[in-house]
């Protein structure tokens, strides 16, 4: 297998837009290419990564669109759906092809125009990757398998209501400092949970999980190009290299799960990254985790290997997951604030850290940051993807 | 009298589901025979939905995971207030909504009598 490398990386700002699904993602992989001096006919193929086209916003053969809005013909295209982890997914495609020989250079591009529909039916849309007779007919939306999860795990763990605030809180601090972020609101423990208000400023979503432990609904587009690494050179002097890739899978049915506060596919898609890229998770220097709700990075951490079992929340005590901590997570502002649009995610958390092994984020860089991991979290962690990245 | 709630044995392995499968989770089985839940079980999580997807008229659900004896588990509504993880609950199977004026079955946990 040969060696690839990421040369350009860039994202929408994450909010609503007015734009059509297809112009949103043509807006994204021009990002990326304005980050790169390249003659674009080299590019052979365009991944894109989406998840609802056909149910948000009425539209199939999305890549092939794609394409032809960003005259890249006669490149090859594929749209890869594999949840809220579909970014992910179409990263590695296209660095299988590139690690294959197939492919030299790959525009991979995801997004998602989720504000297309009212709040209702994206909540649907969303929860429609829950099991049709088992879990989806009862009514359960996303926030509520992460509440039925956040209630185990909370008791088992000891992990209060101020823990989840925490998450939160750092999350929307971070995203002060990222000008591509959806939400740019600081917030407080008195005012998201404390003070008499508190249940009108952040009302239970499902409980135990409020307003603030959800990620807001977004609209956004994210790109990256890669390249053989051999060649990367040609292009630019700061080269990231996707130095392992992981994915695992798990139950469709979050019940079936022998515990369900075990997210076995986590470990093993981050094991895997780990061993192919011949580091351990104490030598990473920044992660970006799949935080669509405050509990999931928490669990997260503790699952991909960062923190014993139930030492997430005191690690998160301690400030060592922020910006300045022994391992800053979420520094883009994650999913919680950064926000979710969720064929674009798994690509963003790539666009941040690829910025961070540059030095190139900003009042949110980590200071010398060599090494950096990403996890993409599908359905509800029956297919998750985690990669590691090395500054070159 | 309401139709007794679903439950698929693994002729092979004997795990059961309460949703039917072509395959085994378990063992990759591909035969099933129909089993006798309790009327009983073990409450395992639960949650409290109030934002609803589209489809649902009521101010929240109350959502909750349940384990049998033997181990079988469904989900399913939890229809009173008070529950907390732990809680027997006795398991109907009853009509929870309606699709296309038809009714649609599933699960619901009621205060053990």
């Amino acid at each position: 297998m040969r060696d690839v490398a990421i040369i350009a990386a860039g994202q929408t700002k994450f909010a609503r837009t007015e734009w059509p699904l297809i112009d949103l993602l043509v807006e994204g992989a021009r990002t990326a290419l304005a980050d790169v001096e390249i003659d674009e006919s080299i590019i052979q193929a365009v991944v894109v990564a989406n998840m609802g086209a056909g149910i948000l916003n009425h539209q199939s053969g999305v890549a092939s669109a794609v394409v032809d809005g960003l005259g890249l013909f006669p490149a090859h295209a594929e749209l890869v759906e594999n949840g809220p982890a579909s970014g992910a997914s179409a990263v590695k495609m296209a660095f299988l092809g590139i690690a294959a020989g197939y492919y030299d250079v790959v525009l991979v591009i995801g997004g998602e125009k989720m504000r297309a529909v009212n709040g209702w039916e994206s909540t649907d849309f969303v929860a429609t990757l829950t099991h049709p007779f088992a879990e989806y007919i009862y009514g359960v939306t996303l926030p509520s398998m992460a509440g039925l999860f956040a209630r185990l795990y909370m008791e088992k763990y000891g992990i209060t209501p101020e823990h989840l605030a925490m998450v939160a809180i750092k999350n929307h601090n971070n995203a002060m400092f990222n000008p591509e972020a959806h939400v740019q609101q600081r917030i407080t423990m008195e005012g998201i949970l404390h003070r008499p208000e508190a249940v009108v400023n952040n009302p239970i979503v499902a409980d135990p999980l409020r307003m603030f432990d959800c990620c807001p609904v977004s609209d956004g587009a994210a790109g990256l190009v890669l390249c053989a690494a051999e060649r990367a050179g040609q292009f630019t002097d700061k080269p990231v290299l996707i130095a392992g890739v992981g994915q695992a899978t798990d139950t469709h049915v979050v019940h079936e799960r022998e515990d369900p506060t075990d997210l076995k596919a986590v470990t093993l898609a981050s094991e895997q990254a780990f061993k192919m890229a011949r580091v351990g998770p104490d030598q990473v220097d920044v992660a970006e985790l799949h935080d669509a709700f405050t509990i999931l990075e928490i669990a997260e951490s503790e699952h991909a290997g960062f923190f014993p079992k139930g030492e997430g929340h005191k690690a998160l005590e301690r400030g060592e997951t922020q910006i300045g901590g022994k391992l800053p997570i979420n520094p883009s502002g994650g999913l919680k604030a950064r926000g979710h649009p969720v064929g674009a995610t798994g690509i963003a958390q790539l666009v941040e850290i690829t910025k961070q092994l540059r030095g190139d984020a900003g009042q949110r860089q980590v200071k010398k940051a060599k090494t950096g991991f990403t996890l993409n979290f599908g359905g509800f962690g029956n297919n998750v993807l985690a990669f590691v990245l090395k500054k070159t | 009298m309401q139709p007794a709630p679903p439950a698929y044995k693994c002729s092979n392995c004997g795990r059961t589901t309460t949703y039917a499968r072509l395959r085994c989770l378990n063992c990759r089985g591909e035969t099933f025979e129909a089993a006798a839940l309790p009327d009983t079980a073990t409450l395992l999580t639960l949650t409290e939905i109030h934002q609803l997807p589209v489809g649902f008229d009521e101010r929240f659900l109350r959502v909750g995971i349940v384990e049998f004896a033997g181990g079988a588990r469904a989900m399913g509504w939890v229809t009173f207030e008070g529950a907390e993880t732990g809680t027997q609950v006795e398991v109907r199977w009853e009509p929870i909504r309606d699709s296309d004026g038809e009714p649609v079955y599933g699960f619901a946990f009621y205060p053990e009598a």
